[in-house]
């Protein structure tokens, strides 16, 4: 297509948005409504995978040593956990650094175990790991456990598991509410421009018979509707930004307890503006430009 | 040119519309077809500008054979014709100028090139005043003259009229069809259907009379008589 007709094609479709003001403007509302609800949505999604993730990195798999393991069978623990694949980080505590923490931990309590130093330190070894995937730490923990010189495990499987349900509810709960509120989004769109269209079929019908393609009359409806799905866009991403904004600000500078917790895990907004926007775009372009070609189906099969 | 070759059409349930009709027009020629209301004139243009397909039958215009044409051969095959209906179908949100025009884009013609061509169609149909007008503001005459305009502007090989003189005055008839006159004295086809018997005989040429979906009468023009 020539460019200079294709630049009055997109001008048609700026002058069609304007003279369906009324119309666009009620269009504009429908998709904020849905794309304010969709980024709330992908917002729990991945602030709740955030957290997880911040969970899971604070579960360690604790790897205790046999007293009587050999040095070899410890250098074999320790060579095997570095060549693990779902291990993330690992640190060697020994006996001696086993009590010291647990003295800390008594603070001024802890010279009652002062006695319990060298022979007596019934503390063992260890070996404390992170995992990658939470999925498969049973697995990873069975193996540890075959070992020579390991005494006993612990793994926190129940806690990974109930993660592991978290992070999926948040990822296709997300997902689920996501292609509703799209496939809403387009059946109310198109029926908006379906108006338009309706209004204008005489004219797609003369169109067609001085020899126009259906590409050629569509393209100013799939820009209206593009038009429509940018503003749309761009009006949800100020409506979120200042709400997520105002919320982490809100958390971070007046929570206390268990809520100032969360609010360290939570995404910021600086790494997540331009997502959100990028997402937004696309969905609203994506949404309109769907919403106008389906409604122009029927009135193109002249 | 165009070549029904045992079209009929059916509308559902079980109307015939058009009963095995063949027919042949050549190149050059000025033909009027002729019928009164619901003899199967409209199905006749709706099978030529392929708006409707025949039931069985071959019907071939411009080369393109309209029963097997596919889907997105069919606004290419259009270019290569021009319509004028009745009722104009002009644009009314455009002006003059535009609606011709718009038959220009359509086919991707650069906008150097429709400025170029748009102003002198205007000034053969005689409406280089109006360019700036809308439809609305123009008598069913020259509304008329912007459709022969706009169905000349990509110069077809073809022009089909229907009922061109339907809507306006007998004075702008003459006009009319003195232009179509025109148009075929350099080489275009031009095939009118009309059911105004005086207008047809008039202007003598080749006439293809239709009743109930059936040819029945087609002659060279040469020994025709008002009936």
């Amino acid at each position: 297509m020539k460019f200079s007709n294709f630049k009055y094609l997109v001008k048609q479709g700026f002058l069609n948005f304007k003279e369906n003001s009324l119309m666009s403007l009620a269009s504009i509302g429908v998709v904020v409504s849905c794309l304010v609800i969709v980024g709330i949505c992908g917002l729990l999604a991945i602030n709740i995978n955030s957290f997880a993730n911040f969970l899971g990195s604070q579960n360690e798999l604790v790897v205790y040593i046999y007293d009587d393991a050999t040095q070899e069978q410890i250098d074999a623990i320790d060579s095997f956990i570095k060549s693990n694949d779902n291990i993330a980080t690992y640190n060697f505590v020994s006996k001696e650094e086993a009590l010291e923490e647990q003295m800390g931990y008594l603070g001024e309590y802890g010279e009652l175990l002062e006695s319990y130093q060298g022979d007596e330190n019934p503390l063992p070894a260890s070996f404390r790991c992170t995992v990658k995937n939470l999925a498969a730490i049973q697995q990873t923990s069975d193996e540890l456990a075959a070992l020579d010189g390991v005494e006993l495990l612990s793994t926190p499987t129940e806690l990974a598991q109930v993660l592991i349900t978290l992070k999926n509810a948040a990822f296709y709960g997300g997902f689920g509410v996501l292609a509703i509120l799209v496939f809403v989004s387009i059946v109310v769109i198109s029926n908006t421009i379906r108006l338009t269209v309706f209004a204008r079929r005489k004219e797609i019908g003369i169109m067609k018979f001085v020899g126009a393609t259906n590409g050629f009359i569509r393209l100013p409806f799939v820009v209206e509707g593009v038009i429509i799905g940018t503003i749309a866009a761009v009006v949800t991403f100020g409506i979120l930004s200042g709400a997520y904004w105002y919320l982490l600000h809100y958390l971070t500078t007046t929570a206390t307890g268990w809520l100032a917790m969360v609010s360290t895990v939570l995404i910021t907004y600086g790494d997540i503006w331009y997502y959100m926007l990028a997402v937004f775009l696309v969905f609203g372009w994506f949404i309109g430009a769907a919403g106008s070609a389906i409604s122009m189906k029927r009135y193109l099969r002249v | 040119m165009i070549d029904f070759k045992n079209v009929t059409k059916v509308y559902k349930p079980d109307i015939t519309a058009m009963d095995k009709v063949s027919l042949h027009i050549d190149k050059g020629e000025f033909v009027f077809v002729l019928g009164p209301s619901g003899a199967g004139k409209s199905t006749f243009l709706k099978l030529m500008l392929r708006e409707e397909t025949a039931t069985s039958g071959d019907v071939i215009v411009n080369g393109y054979n309209l029963s097997k044409i596919k889907q997105r051969e069919i606004p290419y095959m259009r270019r290569t014709l021009g319509v004028v209906f009745q009722d104009f179908r002009l644009i009314p949100t455009m002006t003059v100028y535009e609606n011709i025009a718009f038959a220009m884009r359509v086919t991707n013609i650069g906008e150097k090139d429709i400025k170029k061509r748009v102003p002198y169609i205007l000034s053969l149909v005689g409406l280089s005043s109006k360019a700036k007008k809308f439809p609305t503001q123009l008598s069913g005459g020259e509304q008329q003259r912007v459709a022969l305009a706009r169905a000349l502007v990509h110069s077809p090989r073809l022009v089909i009229a229907d009922e061109p003189t339907g809507n306006i005055d007998p004075e702008l008839s003459v006009e009319i069809m003195e232009l179509l006159k025109a148009i075929n004295s350099v080489g275009t086809t031009v095939v009118v259907v009309t059911h105004e018997h005086e207008l047809a005989y008039k202007y003598a040429k080749r006439i293809i009379e239709i009743k109930d979906g059936r040819v029945v009468n087609d002659t060279a023009g040469k020994a025709v008589h008002a009936r």
